[in-house]
């Protein structure tokens, strides 16, 4: 325990200078206008963000990914509150209640309900994220080829059942992923697969460029089709917190800190999961049901908090396991490959410094959104009434032009070009995304895991169900999945009615 | 992540019909294409090992759930001829015309020898001024300050892009 706390001051301390400062203050800044433009999402932000940070040293540019992200799911609140649009998915749960104070003249006093919800939504997450790191981290010493299948096939299962909409979909989209990670050089024998003889294919597609391509140019076609509405402000009073609101609602802050943090580990699930449980969680709890979708303190504060709680909570199982919890994290992790840094099992045991830099990171972040949702008001606005058809052109050369400089190739830029087109094709079919990033992911983690699994067992696939882990793992996968088949749900659906 | 998901705009049976025969297909092909793979037997590897299992896997998964998606769709009326909206068709042109311009830039400009500058400055002009249009427009401004604002826009965004990606970020432009 004290070991913890020593080494995450000496963290902190590292981050203190002026060029890490700057840094906090720049990122969180761009995060908090990424996330309050509708349209952009916080995986846009860090994809973009990663291309940008290629060439400063692992620390710093980690430190600018993480501050995007806290700002960005912190700024979706802006415009779900002042515009009643969610800035990202995230923020789709606060539009309820936070447009609704919006309306009634208290603008101001929701904005600050949402920075209080989300600051201390991300210090509980954030208190977790250095509990549970080094626990997790032992546990992930015990995971063999086994269990580390299971748990890319949990991923993918999970993620696409809980990103809602039509889960055989999710699936199609997950195990889609999961080949296209296959595309390539296999990791075993350097065998060439599905590349038809192209030299660029055969190292595979890189998981950057498709994530910028998947989440952002895919969303700039979205956005180019969707009318927005001309911005219309409602009066706002003053964005100050009340005390009051945090001491009335500390079982709420509470609560949604812990659910959105456990939603935040469950590989591939993400934000507005943990933003919409924690408010029907509240909703339950509370004493003033009724005021829920009207203009509700606690709701607010539950939505707020629970989606950045979320956030520290995505990354244990970066850390730990090396399977993200959101689609953000997804592009943490593969920024923290690229910039040397190994997540994982070892990760422990080879640089348990690292894990509290983390922490440090996401503190920093947690000042930096408090900054700014104290002060930037007024600058928000301004941008918000940015058009769309402006942003969107920018956007599009940064999708460009970040992927090229990744490696200063073209190939890359085609790719994301490609998981653009893709991206938006699936969606206009309702196919959830979310999975098959994951996929692209975890593909490689799952084919040498089945690989060697098989090859220690000689091809007996008990070693699969029977270990402890292992079973637990197929249990939950296997129910998922049974509890999605329509005769299972009708025969529960029926016993209960 | 997200849900992504709009659950006001319902998809007819019909293009799930598609979508799962078109993901049928494919799934037949990366089974077929991960079949035909080398099995490296001249390496002497573990059967396990052979390149094509995972591949092979996934695509017989692929396959199987594409066939569920279009029987469901068929079950669920997918062989009746689906109705088309007039909202899908008006935004259809638009659409087209954002990924003509947007593929257009990213293949037909960048990296085809074309100065990154000038290719950028070109395309946030031309983005501006054809989708920024109706927005002017309804704000009463005249062609000619519609022009203005576009390249002033194209000229910022090009020299900041190229500015802060050669001498920051210290990437050799395309």
């Amino acid at each position: 325990m004290f070991q913890g706390l020593i080494a995450f001051w000496h963290s902190l301390g590292s981050f203190l200078t002026l060029e890490s400062i700057f840094y906090v203050l720049a990122s969180s800044l761009v995060g908090v206008v990424i996330g309050a433009l509708p349209g952009l999402t916080a995986t846009m932000g860090v994809a973009l963000m990663t291309t940008l940070t290629i060439k400063l040293p692992s620390s710093q540019a980690l430190l600018i990914l993480i501050c995007t992200y806290v700002g960005a799911i912190y700024g979706g609140s802006r415009s779900a509150i002042l515009l009643n649009i969610p800035g990202t998915p995230a923020s789709a749960a606060s539009c309820l209640d936070g447009y609704a104070l919006a309306r009634q003249g208290h603008a101001g006093r929701a904005m600050g309900i949402a920075t209080t919800g989300s600051v201390m939504g991300t210090l509980i997450g954030m208190f977790f994220l250095a509990l549970f790191t080094p626990l997790l981290g032992d546990l992930a010493l015990k995971f063999g080829a086994y269990e580390f299948f299971w748990l890319a096939v949990f991923g993918v299962i999970v993620s696409a059942t809980l990103t809602g909409g039509d889960p055989l979909k999710g699936w199609i989209a997950g195990f889609a992923g999961l080949f296209i990670a296959t595309i390539g050089q296999d990791g075993i024998h350097a065998y060439e697969r599905f590349s038809f003889g192209t030299r660029d294919l055969a190292g595979g597609f890189s998981l950057v460029p498709a994530l910028v391509g998947a989440f952002g140019f895919a969303e700039i076609l979205v956005a180019m089709q969707e009318k927005r509405p001309p911005v219309k402000i409602n009066p706002f009073d003053t964005v100050i917190p009340k005390i009051r609101d945090v001491l009335q609602y500390w079982r709420t802050i509470l609560r949604s800190g812990v659910i959105g943090t456990f939603i935040g580990i469950v590989p591939g699930v993400g934000e507005d999961v943990a933003a919409w449980s924690s408010y029907a969680a509240a909703k339950r709890a509370s004493k003033e049901k009724a005021k829920f979708g009207k203009g509700s303190i606690e709701g607010l504060m539950a939505a707020e908090t629970g989606d950045n709680a979320c956030v520290p909570g995505a990354i244990i199982p970066v850390l730990t396991l090396q399977v993200p919890g959101s689609a953000p994290a997804a592009v943490l992790m593969a920024a923290m490959l690229i910039h040397g840094v190994k997540p994982g099992p070892m990760i422990m045991v080879e640089s348990p410094q690292f894990v509290y830099d983390v922490v440090a990171m996401m503190l920093l972040a947690t000042i930096g959104i408090l900054i700014y949702g104290l002060t930037l008001t007024k600058f928000l606005i301004m941008v918000l009434r940015v058009p769309t058809t402006v942003i969107v052109p920018i956007i599009f050369v940064l999708c460009v032009i970040g992927t090229y400089a990744l490696a200063g190739r073209l190939f890359d830029v085609w790719t994301m070009l490609l998981f653009g087109v893709l991206g938006f094709v699936l969606r206009r079919f309702h196919f959830p995304v979310a999975p098959l990033v994951l996929g692209i992911v975890l593909g490689d983690l799952l084919e040498k895991s089945l690989r060697r699994g098989l090859v220690l067992s000689d091809g007996d696939l008990t070693p699969f169900f029977t270990r402890p882990i292992s079973a637990v793992l197929f249990g939950i996968i296997a129910l998922v999945v049974l509890l999605r088949l329509p005769a299972i749900s009708r025969l529960i659906t029926g016993r209960r009615a | 992540m997200s849900i992504e998901i709009d659950p006001d705009e319902p998809l007819p049976p019909r293009l799930d019909l598609y979508s799962g025969l078109a993901w049928t297909v494919f799934g037949a092909a990366v089974l077929a294409g991960a079949w035909r793979m080398d099995r490296l037997e001249h390496l002497q590897i573990n059967k396990y090992e052979i390149p094509g299992l995972v591949p092979g896997l996934l695509g017989a998964a692929i396959l199987v759930l594409g066939l569920v998606l279009a029987l469901r769709a068929v079950a669920r009326g997918g062989l009746a001829s689906p109705q088309r909206s007039a909202r899908d068709a008006s935004q259809f042109g638009a659409r087209a015309q954002v990924f003509g311009l947007t593929l257009f830039y990213a293949l037909g400009m960048v990296g085809t020898g074309l100065p990154f500058w000038l290719a950028t400055f070109a395309f946030v002009s031309v983005f501006i001024l054809v989708f920024d249009r109706e927005r002017q427009a309804s704000l009463g401004r005249d062609a000619a300050r519609r022009l203005l604002l576009a390249l002033t826009y194209g000229a910022a965004t090009s020299a900041v892009v190229c500015l802060s990606f050669e001498y920051i970020f210290l990437v050799r432009l395309p």
